[in-house]
């Protein structure tokens, strides 16, 4: 099981000495990272124990017997080979099928009746790959024959794909392909803020990430459109600059010497707002200096000319005569540039005007007096100097050249460190000498130092290396292969941070394995007790319960007087809160259903009618739902809100999203071709005419599911707040299911998902959050994770963490499989 | 609010005072260069370039209100399509056109995203939530793939709303679907740019004109440095992989190339150094709608208007878009009311977002009227599709689709009629025709079966 990283591993030792003197300090830093505990093998008999039992998982029959869940994998899943074909599926062969294929002398020799179980089917597995086939491509039923609707199409083909597919857990581990994907919008903002110590906050004008399976950090469905890269080639230049002080982005500081702040001897006066020396004088100006500076004196002047010699102007510093000029034009203002060494400390600039001339008899009037004219005094120092390199330079730049010929081995050092924390792993061959060439390129073109590093900057920032995820293929034969320490470094980091890793998670890959089991939970257990993984339960949280939206809804401020975005977004902070409480408390997952707690800021509090008020809207507090109404995330006004209209609740949504989130079992879409209601206007309630659509039966099979389910909490309006009467119209809040189950309001549905669908919730949770922590979709073969993992919840008593070590020890998240080509 | 009014004001001014290139000269050497014939103009010149643009609205239209009684040119205006009846001289309603593409065949629920993923490439989208999308090449995207080399911009692609406000799109099909009209290969979507500010930095960022030639230069020499580096990253990475994920790494590559090619062609905008200087930036996105829309329509005519593409995009709203239409006082989410289920109220309503989008369509019409170019108008350059892959909401029929081509393609399309055809003839077809009118010879794209007749 040893791994040897990649590249010399011994330089790269010495290099990750070296980023902690500019990383890191977010961990130390980071606001409100109280450290949590989180509790480790909880109960190491109960893991022995699953790990010895059997490992496939024989599908419960559903309790609710819902025929459509075949719809989902999850169903089609684990059938026994010996299990016999499910009902709603042999009715469809023999309705619509068996007319052909079901009897003596079957169109094309294929009788279909002959399969009666799953083992029949797989064992002539040609011959049912073409009917599969042919179903989906919906060349079969032919015309002629009973129609097939697309509801029982798709049906049909998903219970015999998984029939067919059906894997053994027992024989290997399935770890899957991963798409090379790269970082989404907010991956990329977190990586550069923590390998930067820079918000850059641009990053929200990234064009939006496409979502697939309900997250946006999809590597197959995240693409990058020709807009992203020069946004990120832009990006990577504001940065640079923002990070590295470069002389070229200094502006000059330029210093407006006040004229009525001169002092004055002889022929001068101010009284047209310019030094006006009409005679022979002087004009003084002292300035203190903190540093020593190179500084140019920059005169605006014009000398009234008369006599033979143009008028003449004298600059000192101190006693020291800096120059004397002649000033030719008469008309126009022209500049006069002093340059100067300005030691430090106060000093005296003086103006003198060295050749006054009068003469009252000059024929020409014009040509009788001789005077000079100062509009305005500026002094420039290079802004350079004055300007302390910022905290975020010196970090960055830690290896400062004293001359010209050290520049060469300081850019490489930097470099070197640079590549190998932005990159995730040890350099390269000729990665930093490539780089280096770009530094020489603009240095030598004139370039700064610190500017051409700015350069190299950018090219590492705008490096595929950096903007996506990379991993090294595995074997071409098809053989899993383990993730090497860094790349398992990397992959850990953004599910569990969201971020690039740190110099300790870096260091851990480097020192030791991080496919070992004690190192690799050593190191979650670390990386979980960070705030940064704050992100992993808000960002999974936000995107699994779909509560993007929240930031674009617009409820009829008409029926919803003051319904503001702060209000949604206190909605949206609240279901981030209490999923972070579980989590940091390590608490069951079955709580996110059933806790008594939530949080709310005083306007919240207000908007649901809780006692219990905190003092103001920046402080949400967690507060005891005991005696109310609410309690879990079913009566969060988030989930309430998301799952309506703009002017009214939509049982239908709110059933849907607790089918498709909480249970796994996502209803099919509605038969486009099937809306006879359409034909004439539905009257009555909300609930009549739901009761009316529900007649059709073939809107009722999915529909019989999903309003009882979203009736139950019609107590709660399209934002959220409790009621007993809709529109006048006492809300009936009762809901039975097509297995029986009856409930009135949201805790009795509350208390028959806890107690009926516990294993449904467990695993809809886990299998999210496998699609979040791998970034792809799951397959047939995930299955087996999958049911190891919930596996593990039920013996830890559902604890949040065993939901993470579970994720991050399966075989997807661990290990690497070439995807075949169909 | 009234800020951004300003500002976008301020800008309008800006645009007609600056821009008096008739028959931009600028081209006229590019279009040499790229071997392109060098039309005589009227003036003496050369014939302006051909523009299209593809306006796409969301959930489908009320029909009864928008498809006219009768056909040919004595037609009579429909109440949707009165909202741009100024302009009747200048378009045609184009009936009877179908999208096989958006249709289930086999595929269930998601017309939705079927219809925007459809609209450009008529193609069927694969039905997938990720894994493995698989669409067609767009008919904007296959003309900047062919043109899109002379202008600094190969295309523009433009929208109100961003993708991936909601992690489920529309019933199994990924968000990519839904938020996408343009797509330059099977599986690379184009995201569009939704702030008007970015649209005009797109426009106008990395042609620095304070500085000297040289220093400029140099500059663009280092970036191209950058560029050819990582350029080199990207192709020692590609060589290891496998060939779905090389994929991913030529839209990187890609990227790279556009970036390139723009950095190279930046001083062609510098005949228009005086366009850009009184141009004001607009401030980003503001609050209202309606701003929001006009702003970055306002970004498509400046492009066109400075050559600095010559073909775009632009999203009234994402597929199955549910926001309400507050400032015309719709409260109800506009899919929400397409499935009006023949209710006569919501009918009303939809035809009321209808006429709000027509209205802004009214607004675009008139600025690129507004603009002189050679002996036409801007407008008489371009080809201008608007319309939908639905036409109606609730039967989510993709056929008889409501679509306006507005422009006379630079003279070679007879405007004013309401031309109706046989049903069933592919959507497709219009786009060959188009194609052709940008001087791409293709016969054929998507399912089309010919040109469209009758345009002329």
């Amino acid at each position: 099981m040893s791994r040897s990283p990649t590249g010399d591993s011994e330089s790269l030792a010495t290099i990750l000495q070296e980023p902690v003197r500019f990383q890191d300090i977010i961990d130390e830093k980071s606001p409100g990272g109280s450290p949590v505990t989180v509790p480790l093998f909880r109960n190491p008999q109960a893991m022995l124990l699953l790990l010895t039992r059997a490992i496939r998982r024989i599908n419960p029959t559903a309790i609710w017997s819902i025929a459509y869940s075949i719809v989902f994998l999850s169903s089609a899943f684990g059938q026994e080979t010996s299990g016999g074909i499910e009902p709603r599926v042999a009715q469809i062969l023999s309705d619509k099928c068996f007319n052909c294929h079901g009897h003596e002398e079957p169109e094309a020799g294929l009788d279909l009746k002959h399969f009666t179980s799953i083992k029949a089917i797989r064992d002539e597995s040609q011959i049912w790959n073409k009917v599969l086939r042919r179903v989906t491509k919906g060349s079969m039923p032919p015309e002629e024959a009973p129609e097939l609707n697309d509801y029982e199409r798709a049906f049909l083909a998903k219970w015999i794909d998984g029939a067919l597919h059906d894997i053994n857990c027992t024989d290997a581990a399935f770890p899957g392909h991963m798409t090379i994907r790269r970082l989404n919008r907010l991956e990329y903002q977190n990586s550069v803020r923590d390998l930067l110590l820079l918000d850059y906050t641009p990053a929200a004008s990234f064009p939006g990430d496409d979502s697939g399976y309900g997250f946006d950090n999809i590597g197959d469905v995240l693409s990058l459109p020709p807009v992203l890269m020069e946004k990120y080639l832009d990006a990577a230049e504001k940065i640079s600059r923002q990070v590295i002080q470069a002389p070229e982005d200094l502006v000059p500081a330029e210093t407006l010497l006040e004229i009525n702040q001169w002092k004055l001897k002889g022929g001068i006066n101010t009284n047209s707002g310019s030094l006006t020396f009409y005679s022979q004088g002087k004009a003084a100006f002292t300035i203190t200096n903190d540093s020593a500076d190179d500084a140019i004196v920059r005169i605006k002047a014009v000398g009234e000319q008369a006599g033979d010699e143009p008028v003449k102007m004298s600059v000192f510093l101190d006693k020291r005569k800096l120059g004397q000029y002649k000033l030719k034009n008469h008309e126009q203002y022209e500049t006069v540039d002093v340059k100067l060494r300005l030691p430090k400390g106060s000093h005296t600039i003086r103006i003198t005007f060295d050749n006054d001339f009068y003469n009252e008899q000059a024929p020409d009037k014009k040509n009788r007096d001789r005077n000079l004219i100062v509009q305005s005094v500026t002094l420039v120092r290079s802004a350079i100097s004055g300007v302390q390199p910022s905290e975020m330079h010196k970090n960055f730049i830690f290896v400062v050249p004293k001359k010209r010929a050290e520049e060469e081995a300081a850019a490489n050092k930097l470099l070197s460190v640079w590549t190998s924390r932005f990159f995730r792993r040890p350099n390269g061959d000729n990665e930093v000498d490539r780089l280096l060439k770009i530094f020489t390129e603009a240095r030598t073109g004139g370039d700064s130092f610190e500017r051409s590093m700015q350069y190299a900057l950018q090219a590492i920032l705008i490096s595929p290396k950096f903007l996506y995820k990379v991993e090294r293929p595995a074997p071409a034969d098809g053989t899993p292969r383990d993730l090497t320490s860094f790349e398992l470094a990397t992959s850990l980091s953004y599910f569990l941070w969201c971020t690039t890793p740190d110099a300790d998670l870096l260091q851990t890959a480097l020192k030791k394995d991080l496919q070992d089991e004690a190192v690799l939970r050593a190191e979650v257990k670390r990386m979980l007790s960070l705030s940064k993984s704050d992100q992993l339960v808000e960002n999974f949280a936000v995107q699994w319960l779909q509560l993007r939206p929240l930031a674009t809804i617009q409820p009829d401020p008409v029926r919803f007087v003051g319904v503001d975005q702060p209000l949604l977004s206190d909605m949206r902070r609240e279901t981030e809160l209490f999923c972070r409480e579980i989590m940091r408390r390590d608490q069951s997952v079955l709580q996110l259903l059933s806790a008594d707690f939530t949080f709310v800021n005083r306007r919240l509090a207000e908007h649901y009618g809780l006692s219990n008020k905190p003092k103001d809207n920046e402080t949400f507090l967690r507060v005891s739902l005991v005696g109310t109404e609410r309690g879990g995330l079913l009566t969060q006004g988030s989930i309430l809100a998301v799952t309506s209209n703009p002017t009214r609740t939509s049982p239908v949504k709110r059933g849907k999203w607790i089918l498709e989130n909480l249970l796994g079992e996502p209803p099919p879409p509605p038969l486009p071709d099937v809306m006879p209601l359409e034909q004439q206007e539905l009257t009555g309630s909300l609930r009549e005419k739901m009761e009316q659509h529900r007649r059709d039966p073939s809107c009722a099979q999915c529909h019989d599911l999903m309003d009882p389910l979203g009736f139950a909490l019609e107590n709660f309006d399209a934002i959220g707040r409790w009621r007993t009467k809709d529109s006048g119209i006492d809300v009936n809040a009762s809901g039975k299911l097509p297995s029986g189950e009856v409930f009135t309001g949201a805790a009795e549905l509350r208390n028959v998902l806890l107690e009926k669908k516990k294993d449904e919730f467990v695993r809809c949770v886990t299998e999210k959050m496998m699609i979040y922590a791998l970034g792809r979709g799951l397959r047939y073969e995930d299955q087996c994770a999958v049911n190891e993992i919930t596996r593990r919840l039920e013996a830890n008593d559902y604890r949040f963490s065993e939901l993470i070590f579970g994720i991050v020890e399966s075989p997807p998240f661990r290990k690497r499989q070439l995807k075949l080509e169909k | 609010m009234i800020r951004n009014n300003i500002s976008r004001r301020t800008m309008l001014r800006g645009l007609g005072a600056a821009i008096a290139l008739p028959c931009l000269e600028a081209m006229s050497t590019n279009r040499l260069a790229y071997g392109m014939p060098r039309v005589p103009c009227v003036s003496g010149n050369v014939a302006p370039p051909v523009r299209m643009a593809f306006l796409y609205v969301p959930n489908g239209i009320h029909m009864p209100d928008w498809t006219p009684k009768t056909a040919g040119a004595d037609y009579e205006l429909s109440p949707i399509l009165k909202e741009f009846g100024n302009f009747k001289s200048d378009f045609n309603v184009l009936s009877g056109l179908t999208l096989n593409g958006a249709r289930a065949l086999g595929d269930g629920g998601g017309d939705h995203a079927r219809s925007v993923a459809a609209f450009l490439t008529g193609s069927h989208p694969r039905k997938t939530d990720g894994a493995d999308i698989l669409n067609g090449v767009s008919v904007d995207q296959l003309a900047a793939e062919k043109i899109g080399h002379a202008t600094r911009l190969a295309s523009l692609e433009l929208g109100t709303e961003s993708s991936s406000q909601s992690g489920q799109c529309d019933s199994g099909y990924s968000c990519a679907y839904v938020s996408n009209l343009s797509w330059r290969t099977p599986t690379s979507p184009v995201a569009k740019e939704v702030d008007p500010a970015m649209a005009f930095d797109r426009l106008f960022s990395g042609t620095d004109l304070s500085l000297a030639p040289a220093e400029r230069e140099r500059r663009n020499r280092i970036r191209k440095s950058i560029l050819d580096h990582v350029a080199e990253d990207a192709r020692s990475l590609h060589r290891a992989l496998g060939a779905n994920d090389q994929r991913k790494l030529d839209e990187y590559l890609h990227g790279i190339r556009e970036i390139e090619q723009r950095i190279s062609r930046a001083d062609k905008l510098s005949h228009g150094d005086s366009v850009t200087k009184d141009l004001a930036r607009p401030e980003g996105v503001p609050r209202e709608y309606t701003e929001h829309v006009k702003l970055l329509l306002d970004m498509l005519v400046l492009a066109f208007q400075t050559d600095s593409t010559r073909i775009s995009t632009f999203m009234f709203a994402n597929a199955g878009s549910n926001r309400s239409y507050r400032e015309i006082d719709i409260a109800e989410g506009h899919h929400e009311l397409s499935h009006h289920g023949n209710s006569a109220k919501k009918q009303e309503h939809i035809s009321q977002i209808n006429r709000h989008h027509a209205r802004l369509f009214n607004y675009f019409l008139e600025k690129m009227k507004s603009i002189r170019e050679g002996d036409g108008t801007l407008l008489d350059n371009s080809m201008i599709v608007y319309g939908c892959g639905i036409s109606d909401g609730n039967q989510h029929n993709h056929d008889d689709l409501p679509i306006i081509l507005a422009g006379r393609g630079g003279g070679s399309i007879t405007t004013g009629r309401h031309l109706k055809f046989d049903n069933e003839t592919p959507l497709t077809n219009l786009y060959v025709s188009m194609l052709n009118r940008m001087g791409i010879p293709e016969k054929q794209f998507g399912d089309s079966t010919g040109a469209l007749a009758n345009i002329e």
